[in-house]
């Protein structure tokens, strides 16, 4: 998924685009309100994050043209106008949240999850709404897994490894491969950054991390899940 | 100048002196029917004078008639001799004790100016009108009346015939000539009526005037000029035997009106004066307010912009702590815990003081009413769990225990912002003054629409007689309490956070500690509608 993130302040939007990237997404940045616009009809994102007060164009006024131009795309608004009439002004051009400053990264990846959640919900996909790794159920429309009553959060990538590893079941599959499909084709490789997204999402799926029974380690050659 | 001032600007210069425009007008006017009272009394003053000289006029001639009467012959020789003697007797006639005229006899010889006497005397002899006014009643033991007035009109007006009863029961009568009567009476009266003095000086000019039955002047005196319809200022009845004249006193009706109404001028000028001032003090008491109220806006306005500047490298701050953080997690913990540590103070902190910055916001909003929420959809326990994991380094580091019962896990309509910002302050409240506890208990219910929140702590607790104060913006009872420090509006924006959610805060008893009780109307998406 392709995230639209304009934001003026470079260490925001740096740090932004990280958490972003980090949960799975392709993230465009844009420094004011003008290449906001521009790479939005260029590049056609999926959601949009638009900070308010905004050189060139303000967020409002890019929100505007985007509902303008497409209606559905998501929009979330990153501001520290946190006054009411911001917030009504902002939902009433069509924004689907409001996210304060300052915020937490938690807080960040939820609302993203909750909007990601209602983005393909709505798109019309031929994979199952839900697929069985063991004991536990994948919900990759919702972002969720679920193992008896216990429910758990997954970020976008993750809910992209699980796919993949539940296509390709007791397949070995390279670091390579899992890159391509997860990570998109124009990321470097890095082998340690694989590793640790493996590992926390084992943190996450698995009983017993240090000991896993769905997705294995295959020495020299990539991870296996056994099906 | 909102409509609120002008109505306190109208009342404090305009009531004042309408209610003193009001008595003021009453007490002229009561002071100028005072002046005109007093006025009239000095006419009147004025006419009894005259009626007095009249009166004693009257008397003298009483005298005198009393003496002509001592008749010592009836002969109509000697009556017709002090008839010629005398210019202001007429006739003089004697009645017999039957009351029949004996003189002038009607059928002897008569002169001319005899005849026309009886011819208009005629009836009153006919009548025995003297006859019986010379007894004071009809009554047989009656006590003859010595001497009395008579009033005929004939002629050019009114007759005065003044008679006596002698001993031997005739009746002896004096008719007075008329004109002679009148030069006489004219001869007893004033030349020039003096002016009425009055408190602002003098109602100048003033005219007497002696009206007879007819409604005829017969004299008049005073230097002012009344119009023919005129009505006296005042009037009185002459006394005796002209009883059926009237003294009538006339002075310029516009110059009596006028009389008094320098009061008016007075009281307008007082009121002016008074007008002027008031609006003087209430222009500048309304520019002394307007000047605090512009100074404490941008007071207001000047915390409101540092508050949002104070985001961004906030927000800096607390997203790569957070995120230093999360690579950290990808460490070893053995090596990372140090780095952890370290992380936590500066997440913790940022927080306190993204606490401090959402709490002086919400306070400014709520100080120019603009306070209201914002509602979406959540579970309430995610809210509250949120918020501890976000508390929870700092509360382990002061050693408090987090306990939560959850059973709020409906979807419900709230501002998560508002819940998010009661709890935070609360359990600020509980890191700051309840860390000796060591123990925080969070349980959440659902009933409903109703969502309760309950928070108890282990800490020394809170007195009763503090339990409503500490609601009240800017009191701490913290100062007693070592080294704790706060702004002292955290609670009072997290009452009103929670009244605006249709419910309330409030501080229930707890025998640990303080117990503090979020209600919360939380209607579901469904119940209510997505609005």
């Amino acid at each position: 998924m392709k995230v639209l993130l304009a934001e003026d302040d470079p260490y925001i939007r740096e740090g932004l685009a990280e958490i972003l990237r980090s949960e799975g997404y392709r993230v465009l940045q844009a420094e004011d309100g003008k290449t906001a616009l521009q790479l939005f009809d260029s590049e056609e994102p999926d959601f949009v994050c638009l900070d308010i007060m905004m050189p060139k164009l303000s967020g409002y006024d890019v929100c505007k043209k985007i509902r303008a131009a497409r209606t559905v795309v998501p929009i979330i608004f990153i501001s520290a106008k946190s006054e009411e009439i911001d917030k009504v002004v902002g939902l009433e051009l069509g924004a689907d949240d409001f996210i304060v400053k300052p915020f937490g990264v938690k807080e960040v990846v939820a609302r993203i999850r909750a909007v990601t959640r209602r983005c393909r919900a709505a798109e019309q996909s031929p994979e199952p709404d839900s697929f069985q790794m063991g004991d536990l159920e994948v919900l990759p429309r919702e972002l969720r897994a679920r193992r008896g009553k216990q429910t758990i959060e997954l970020s976008l990538r993750e809910v992209k490894l699980l796919e993949l590893f539940y296509r390709h079941r007791g397949e070995v599959l390279d670091r390579n491969t899992i890159f391509n499909h997860c990570w998109g084709e124009d990321y470097l490789p890095n082998s340690r950054t694989l590793d640790q997204h493996i590992s926390q999402l084992r943190k996450r799926i698995e009983v017993s991390p240090k000991q896993p029974t769905l997705i294995r380690t295959v020495h020299g050659a990539g991870y296996r899940f056994e099906g | 100048m909102a409509i609120r001032q002008i109505i306190l600007l109208v009342l404090i210069v305009c009531l004042p002196l309408a209610t003193l425009a009001w008595l003021g007008w009453r007490l002229a006017r009561d002071e100028q029917g005072m002046v005109q009272q007093r006025l009239r009394e000095i006419a009147r003053e004025r006419l009894e004078d005259v009626e007095e000289k009249v009166a004693a006029y009257f008397r003298r001639r009483e005298n005198e008639l009393l003496r002509l009467t001592e008749l010592e012959s009836h002969d109509p020789d000697d009556l017709r001799r002090i008839v010629r003697q005398r210019p202001d007797v007429g006739h003089v006639f004697v009645l017999d004790r039957e009351g029949r005229l004996v003189h002038p006899d009607p059928a002897g010889m008569l002169s001319d100016s005899e005849r026309e006497f009886l011819l208009h005397a005629k009836q009153m002899f006919d009548d025995k009108e003297l006859a019986r006014a010379a007894v004071v009643s009809g009554d047989d033991d009656a006590v003859p009346a010595r001497y009395g007035w008579h009033v005929r009109y004939w002629g050019p007006g009114l007759n005065l015939i003044f008679y006596r009863r002698l001993e031997s029961r005739e009746v002896v009568g004096v008719h007075l000539q008329r004109a002679r009567l009148i030069h006489d009476l004219i001869a007893e009266l004033p030349a020039t009526a003096p002016p009425v003095p009055s408190q602002d000086g003098f109602v100048s000019e003033a005219r007497i005037c002696l009206v007879n039955s007819r409604g005829k002047t017969e004299y008049q005196w005073g230097s002012f000029e009344p119009e023919e319809q005129a009505k006296p200022l005042v009037e009185m009845p002459l006394c005796e035997p002209l009883d059926s004249w009237r003294l009538k006193y006339f002075v310029d009706d516009q110059e009596f009106a006028a009389v008094g109404r320098s009061a008016y001028w007075n009281l307008l000028s007082a009121l002016a004066a008074l007008g002027l001032g008031l609006v003087v003090v209430a222009v500048y008491f309304y520019r002394e307010y307007a000047r605090e109220v512009r100074e404490a806006t941008q007071r207001v306005n000047f915390v409101n912009q540092v508050s949002h500047e104070l985001k961004t490298p906030l927000t800096n701050i607390r997203m790569y702590a957070e995120l230093l953080e999360s690579d950290l997690e990808l460490i070893e913990p053995d090596d990372a815990a140090r780095s952890r540590g370290h992380l936590d103070v500066i997440v913790a902190e940022s927080q306190r003081l993204s606490r401090l910055i959402g709490n002086v916001l919400t306070f400014a909003r709520q100080r120019r009413g603009q306070l209201s929420l914002h509602k979406t959809t959540r579970r309430v326990d995610d809210v509250i769990t949120a918020v501890i994991e976000r508390f929870r380094p700092a509360l382990r580091q002061k050693g408090i225990e987090v306990a939560f019962d959850a059973a709020a896990d409906a979807v419900v309509r709230l501002d998560v912002d508002a819940l998010e910002q009661i709890l935070g302050n609360l359990i600020s409240n509980v890191e700051k003054y309840a860390a000796a506890g060591g123990h925080l208990e969070i349980t959440s219910r659902q009933n409903d629409a109703q969502t309760t929140i309950v928070l108890t702590d282990r800490g020394p607790g809170i007195p009763t007689n503090f339990r409503e104060r500490v609601f009240q913006p800017f009191y701490r009872i913290s100062d007693r309490i070592e080294g704790a420090m706060g702004t002292g509006i955290g609670l009072p924006i997290a009452r009103q956070l929670a009244r605006l959610h249709g419910g309330d805060l409030v501080l229930t008893s707890s025998d640990t500690g303080a117990r503090f009780q979020i209600q919360l109307n939380t209607a579901t998406p469904e119940s209510e509608g997505d609005r």
